[in-house]
């Protein structure tokens, strides 16, 4: 068999190989896929943003209640982070790979996004942990030294009190480093290979060019 | 764009692109099931790009750009697993043709020849087989027409590597 015979009969596939489905009811399920999936994404920001609102205003309310200063600063550190989330959501989702674009591009935009994300986890320490972290560790620093001051160390109850306050900060303090490694590790074991990957394909497709160029 | 509209293009284009969504799931993917899944995730990016197709596009080459592309990613695990649809897009039954058993058998060997070639060789070769211009593949994948005569003829020479026996001369 030569190619041409090949490609008859490749093109001869068309006639057995698909079958015949209703347009419309296929029209119709893809049209409510896509509906389900755009509610399922909206409902994901949704939640995130409304769980960092809520966050933030019942550290508000108490920090309205009880005049600590520590308070309101844990009540905007979320609000920061979160705003953070939302703006960089909205940047990069114009810079997203459109899989209508040419095959080259649309790998050249997808190493573009991994890199990104490679970015913001390197730096997850910044934008999210320690923003995170430091409202309740000034909280929690505050309380300690309430404790210290009015009640002291040679109260039983002040002493247990502080000794769980300080079990807190040093838990809170284990979960930011672990957090942070699985981040770091994210990057090692996911993106970084997902990037090489990615480069390999680009490689594959931009060899010819580069060799017209020589 | 109205949905009416909307729809109404998604329609023709399933009425004329079906095969070659079917074609190209059938390139990337080896099971029946992971075909469905590729087919499915090229309609629904086929369906979501239609608000920004614009009708000076090719839409060969636009239908085609998005299947690959999807096509190519799902490979990689990119694309987010989602609930399966009754597609039935793919049917494994028989060719109706005279030569059926003969070009089966050619079209299933070209298949898994396709498969094991890396993305730049089998996404020339699909589009050369589906009767695609050198111009058109260029637009597609984004670089010379030059390039594609080159890439494709080295892509013959390995596709005849694996298909001993069954190609004589490609």
């Amino acid at each position: 068999m030569n190619f041409d015979e090949l490609t008859r009969a490749w093109q001869a596939q068309d006639t057995g190989r698909t079958v015949e489905v209703g347009v419309d009811a296929l029209t119709r399920l893809v049209r409510g896929e896509q509906r389900l999936w755009d509610g399922v994404i909206a409902r994901r920001d949704v939640v995130q943003v409304a769980t960092i609102c809520v966050v933030a205003a019942v550290l508000l309310t108490f920090a309205v209640i009880w005049s600590f200063l520590s308070l309101y600063v844990a009540a905007g550190t979320p609000m920061f982070t979160g705003g953070f989330i939302i703006a960089d959501r909205l940047l990069q989702s114009r810079r997203w790979p459109r899989p209508s674009q040419s095959v080259k591009a649309f790998m050249e935009q997808s190493i573009g996004k991994v890199d990104h994300q490679i970015c913001l986890l390197r730096n997850v320490l910044w934008w999210y942990i320690l923003p995170l972290a430091i409202g309740p560790l000034v909280f929690l620093g505050h309380v300690l030294y309430v404790l210290a001051t009015d009640v002291g160390l040679g109260e039983p109850d002040g002493l247990r009190w502080m000794l769980f306050v300080i079990g807190v900060i040093l838990l809170e303090i284990v979960m930011c480093v672990g957090v942070y490694f699985i981040n770091q590790k994210a990057v090692r074991d996911t993106l970084l290979p997902r990037k090489r990957e990615l480069e390999e394909v680009l490689r594959m497709f931009t060899q010819l060019d580069r060799e017209d160029a020589i | 764009m109205d949905e009416h509209r909307r729809s109404q293009i998604f329609a023709e284009w399933l009425d004329r692109y079906r095969g070659l969504v079917a074609r190209v799931a059938r390139a990337y993917a080896d099971t029946l099931a992971d075909q469905e899944d590729v087919a499915q995730e090229i309609l629904m990016q086929l369906w979501a790009s239609i608000p920004a197709f614009r009708r000076d596009a090719r839409e060969t080459t636009w239908v085609y750009r998005i299947s690959l592309n999807v096509a190519m990613n799902w490979r990689r695990g990119q694309f987010r697993r989602r609930r399966r649809l009754p597609l039935s897009l793919i049917d494994p039954s028989e060719l109706p043709a005279a030569q059926s058993a003969e070009y089966a058998e050619a079209v299933g060997k070209l298949y898994t020849a396709i498969r094991r070639l890396h993305a730049a060789d089998s996404s020339v070769l699909l589009m050369h087989l589906d009767g695609l211009s050198y111009g058109q593949i260029a637009s597609v994948l984004g670089c010379t027409s030059n390039n594609v005569g080159v890439r494709l003829s080295r892509a013959k020479k390995r596709l005849a590597k694996m298909l001993e026996g069954l190609a004589d001369e490609l």
